[in-house]
């Protein structure tokens, strides 16, 4: 049993980083369907991640170690995170090691980490997109807080297994309103997050709108290929927490082959849903200003701490 | 402030030391001497923790000077230790035992970590200032080349106040998430509204000191030099090395051995009424069983897991034939050629979007004045720029009232008239008012 748990660990983590570069070229293939273009095959991501594995790094002469070793602290934090959250299966025996706080600050080391490599080339783009970074992952922060308190209170528990295993219990708990308003909230933040419009613009080169690719800019070769894989494996993870923590069905508890196998379809479909969602929605709504970001952040906010007061009180 | 002005040694002493005596004199207040006030005493000093450091941590943000910048910070933290010790009376008054032990618990080990990492910072700026001369963030740049050691133990300090895993930062703010989720114990709908906004708050705070240390990090150590002084910077003596060394190994290990720090905070609360010695089950998996929350996580495991991936990452890199040329050129410039520190960004710049953000509360005086050509408004002779920010709080809560105590000071010195008679007189009125008022109230 130990040793199945492990496994799927490992096939967890295997299975997400396989299917991460998918989901962003599944979206950008939807993207590119509603406005009416062909688009690139879904996967594109693929090839573009071995192209650049295959392509030598050019580094700033300006930039310090701490450069050519962000890209590895991004992806192994990232990495680290789908070893904790549970994409097909509950409890696994890493459930312990780390609890929502964890993957969320987890999350934020490897943002700490590119944000300090945007700085070290000395480019005032790198530097313009370490700083926004920043103050959008420091305004979703209290959000984050609040959707992790909302989901404990119920749960009784910050550890991800438990909070699965909980709802799905209780089937009505995932229509309570705390649940809704949660999910709303976290929502939002993950389109801040992952570097979605309306926040930011994954398409764009223009340094006046853009956040992440600005702080990226520097980054070529293989270090450019594990910053991009990491970033489209935190959309995933993003995309596995607001679908199994909120809608736990299809989650596998047995661990037999059968509940396995429905976890992966349930996963994929979870997957398609979201980005189709994401996709509508990049369709549909323009980038904000970076000025009115921390409104919409503000939403979020207190979308979350209606979350927690009504989840108190509703108990 | 005392803390920017003195040697940076003694600084590290102030911030890790000596202000932690006011966290003592509470303790000792409200666990010892008054056990169990009312429920408000908690809520008091939660709230007065959960302002303090936002507070501390916004102005630290829009600060360029480095030792000011950790002062400011030190303002944050005791912030984040009232907030454990507040929740922890909070809980005290409701009779919830276990988690009254838990708050104290986690504010005592922010008090240790934070008297590690920020004496350790303190260090590393004091380094800073004794190789460049300037304490001016603007001026620096590019010392991760020309200190590379003091860069180090700098940025693990940084790591570990911004409070990012595996260090010891993380593991005592998890400490005190964890005290605010157990606020569900509590059937009060005030609570219901105070915790998750402390909960909040508390994460707001710890995002925002990411972002200040980024600032206070990557401007001063990375990118190249802003000025002469920094450009011919030197390493540290090893003495100095020393020092830093062994706090930065103080702050890894405080991180990675929470199990055994935890319940040797636990006795040190052994005798208190109010908080009684709860057993907290905290294994190698710091296994958090408190009635009213449970949580876990494990550090070890978690650091354990970081080094691994970090080691296998390039190694299956290698084996699966990534390309490993690396050649090095100049940063992108759209063309330019020739890169001067004059184009770097800026701490002030780096800081801007948050300033905006927060203008309610900073209302920064600005000053722009443009000189034209005369021929034409086309062309800027030169721009002059001014913003200066003074913290209002300070102005409302410590420089009125400092003056109104002084008034009043000057006001009562007149009863010191130097005469004989007159101190007579007193004893006599004194006297008497006593005896009126002790038959009186009988």
């Amino acid at each position: 049993m130990e040793v199945i748990g492990y496994a799927l660990e490992v096939a967890q983590a295997a299975l997400a980083l396989l299917l991460a570069p998918g989901l962003v070229g599944l979206i950008r293939w939807l993207k590119a369907r509603l406005q009416n273009r062909r688009g690139a095959p879904v996967w594109q991501p693929y090839w573009e991640l071995i192209k650049l594995f295959q392509k030598e790094v050019i580094v700033s002469s300006n930039a310090s170690w701490l450069f050519r070793v962000a890209p590895f602290i991004v992806f192994a934090s990232t990495v680290a995170v789908t070893f904790l959250v549970p994409i097909l299966a509950v409890p696994l025996p890493f459930d312990g090691v780390g609890d929502l706080l964890v993957v969320v600050y987890l999350l934020l080391l490897g943002t700490f980490f590119l944000a300090l490599a945007g700085l070290d080339p000395g480019s005032p783009f790198g530097g313009m997109g370490a700083s926004r970074e920043m103050t959008v992952a420091a305004l979703a922060e209290p959000t984050v807080a609040l959707a992790i308190f909302a989901l404990a209170l119920s749960a009784g528990s910050t550890n991800l297994g438990q909070i699965v295993a909980r709802t799905m219990t209780s089937p009505g708990a995932s229509l309570s309103p705390g649940h809704l308003l949660a999910f709303g909230a976290l929502f939002i933040v993950t389109l801040a997050e992952t570097g979605r419009l309306p926040i930011d613009n994954p398409a764009t080169h223009l340094e006046l709108t853009m956040i992440h690719e600005a702080m990226v800019l520097e980054y070529s070769g293989r270090y450019l290929a594990l910053i991009e894989w990491a970033a489209a494996l935190k959309l995933l993870i993003f995309f596995s927490l607001l679908g199994n923590l909120f809608i736990p069905w299809g989650v596998s508890v047995g661990l037999t082959p059968a509940t396995l196998a429905i976890a992966v379809a349930s996963l994929l479909l979870k997957l398609v849903v979201l980005a189709g969602t994401i996709a509508v929605l990049e369709t549909r709504i323009a980038k904000l200003r970076l000025f009115r970001v921390p409104e919409l952040l503000s939403v979020s906010f207190v979308l979350a701490l209606l979350a927690v007061t009504s989840s108190f009180l509703l108990r | 402030m005392a803390h920017p002005v003195a040697p940076s040694h003694v600084s590290a002493l102030m911030s890790g030391v000596v202000i932690k005596m006011g966290v003592y004199g509470l303790l000792r207040v409200t666990i010892d001497l008054l056990v169990g006030g009312p429920a408000w005493w908690g809520g008091l000093v939660l709230a007065v923790g959960t302002v303090s450091a936002l507070l501390g941590v916004l102005y630290a943000l829009m600060e360029h000077d480095l030792k000011r910048l950790l002062a400011y910070h030190s303002v944050e933290n005791i912030g984040i230790i009232f907030i454990g010790i507040g929740a922890g009376l909070m809980f005290q008054s409701y009779g919830l035992i276990a988690l009254a032990t838990l708050g104290v618990v986690s504010g005592l080990y922010h008090t240790i970590n934070h008297a590690c990492f920020k004496a350790l910072l303190f260090l590393g700026a004091g380094a800073v200032l004794h190789a460049t001369g300037t304490r001016n963030m603007e001026e620096m740049g590019g010392l991760v080349k020309r200190m590379p050691r003091t860069a180090l133990f700098f940025l693990i300090g940084a790591c570990a106040i911004a409070g990012l895993p595996p260090l010891n930062g993380f593991a005592s703010e998890w400490l005190v998430f964890q005290t605010l989720l157990g606020g569900s114990a509590i059937p009060q709908p005030e609570v219901a509204v105070i915790m998750p906004i402390a909960v909040a708050m508390l994460a707001l705070t710890s995002g925002l000191a990411a972002a200040c240390f980024v600032k206070a990090f990557g401007i001063t150590f990375l990118a190249i030099p802003r000025s002469r002084e920094a450009e011919l910077a030197h390493e540290a003596p090893r003495s100095m090395q020393i020092g830093m060394a062994t706090l930065a190994v103080a702050c890894v290990g405080l991180g990675l051995a929470p199990f055994m720090v935890v319940p040797v905070l636990g006795s040190s609360l052994v005798g208190f009424r109010g908080v009684a010695p709860v057993e907290m089950a905290f294994a190698p998996t710091l296994p958090l069983r408190v009635p009213g929350t449970s949580g876990q996580m494990s550090m070890p495991l978690l650091a354990l897991g970081l080094l691994l991936l970090l080691t296998l990452v390039p190694l299956a890199l290698r084996i699966l034939g990534a390309d490993r040329r690396l050649r090095v050129g100049d940063t992108w410039g759209c063309g330019r050629i020739g890169q001067t520190p004059r184009m770097e960004y800026t701490a002030t710049a780096f800081a801007e979007p948050l300033r905006r953000v927060f203008a309610e509360l900073y209302r920064p005086t600005r000053d722009l004045s443009i000189d034209f050509h005369p021929e034409s408004r086309y062309f800027v002779q030169s721009i002059e720029y001014r913003s200066e920010i003074h913290p209002w709080i300070e102005r409302l809560f410590y420089d009125r009232p400092l003056r109104a105590l002084q008034h009043a000071a000057a006001w009562v010195r007149r009863l010191q008239g130097g005469s004989l008679h007159l101190y007579l007189l007193y004893l006599t009125v004194a006297f008497l008012v006593l005896l009126t008022v002790a038959r009186w109230g009988r």
